[in-house]
């Protein structure tokens, strides 16, 4: 049996929502940054428009930053959690039905656990989303 | 301690009823068995529990050590014409004792009930706990 990623979407729209949010917070910073010289005047504002180095907020996002700490890698360890309970609990439904040892209770609290992760997850997202949904109705 | 902490100890204890049942089960089915895989009548048990640790040793959940053979010795019955009569005429059947298994079945199934009650206990707060992200 394939084993099935219905995650996969949820996590890299989660990584992309992300990204966008923090990127879009680098792009303001570096707008930022680009003004302030320029308001000081001079030829040397040109030099703030390496206030856009913020950007590289996005490449953050496409590839999680290697230390490790970051909200959105532990949200990502988070979901891989979630598919591999997912993705165990419908191996125990399949070995069920097939006559399987496993006994009716294990099989309906892996689902149970299962769906509870997935409404944790959703909740999640859900916040993110509303996040995202905040930042974009900033005024700048 | 995890989320899933109280549906796996639960769990267990559901495990643990459902073979107490099973012994209960065997022990009313083989009531009048004379032969067995090991020679002799068959021998009445009972489940033997303890306790063990699932991860936290302050919660431990229950698991089945095995079985304990419970009962005395066979009841000898004069029937000459059965298969298994012995030299006098005796067939020896098991000492089982219906009315007790019969109450240990019950309070399986209630224990069962018990313990699928605190699963539902567990899942409901893990949804209240959702509820309050919302």
């Amino acid at each position: 049996m394939a084993a099935i990623d219905p995650l996969g979407g949820i996590s890299s729209l989660l990584r992309t929502t992300g990204s966008a949010a923090l990127g879009g917070a680098g792009s303001v910073a570096g707008a930022a940054g680009a003004a302030a010289p320029g308001a000081a005047g001079g030829v040397s504002s040109i030099g703030g428009v390496n206030g856009t180095a913020g950007i590289t907020g996005i490449s953050g996002g496409t590839e999680p930053s290697p230390a490790g700490g970051s909200f959105l890698d532990s949200l990502g360890d988070a979901l891989g959690n979630l598919n591999a309970q997912l993705n165990s609990a419908d191996a125990s439904m399949a070995s069920f039905a097939s006559g399987g040892s496993a006994d009716l209770h294990t099989v309906m609290l892996e689902l149970q656990q299962a769906s509870i992760g997935l409404k944790t997850g959703i909740a999640v997202r859900d916040k993110l989303l509303e996040a995202y949904q905040e930042l974009m109705r900033l005024q700048i | 301690m995890s989320v899933f902490d109280t549906m796996r100890i639960a769990a267990s204890g559901l495990t643990a009823e459902r073979f107490r049942m099973d012994t209960a089960a065997s022990n009313l089915a083989n009531q009048r068995s004379t032969r067995t895989a090991q020679g002799g009548p068959y021998q009445a048990v009972a489940p033997v529990f303890s306790a063990v640790s699932l991860g936290n040793d302050a919660t431990p959940g229950v698991a089945v050590t095995g079985v304990a053979a419970v009962g005395g010795d066979p009841i000898r019955v004069y029937d000459p014409t059965h298969p298994d009569a012995d030299a006098q005429g005796f067939v020896s059947y098991p000492d089982v004792d219906v009315a007790a298994n019969m109450a240990d079945l019950m309070g399986a199934a209630r224990s069962y009930s018990m313990n699928a009650t605190v699963t539902a206990a567990a899942k409901q707060s893990a949804t209240d706990a959702i509820e309050i992200g919302r």
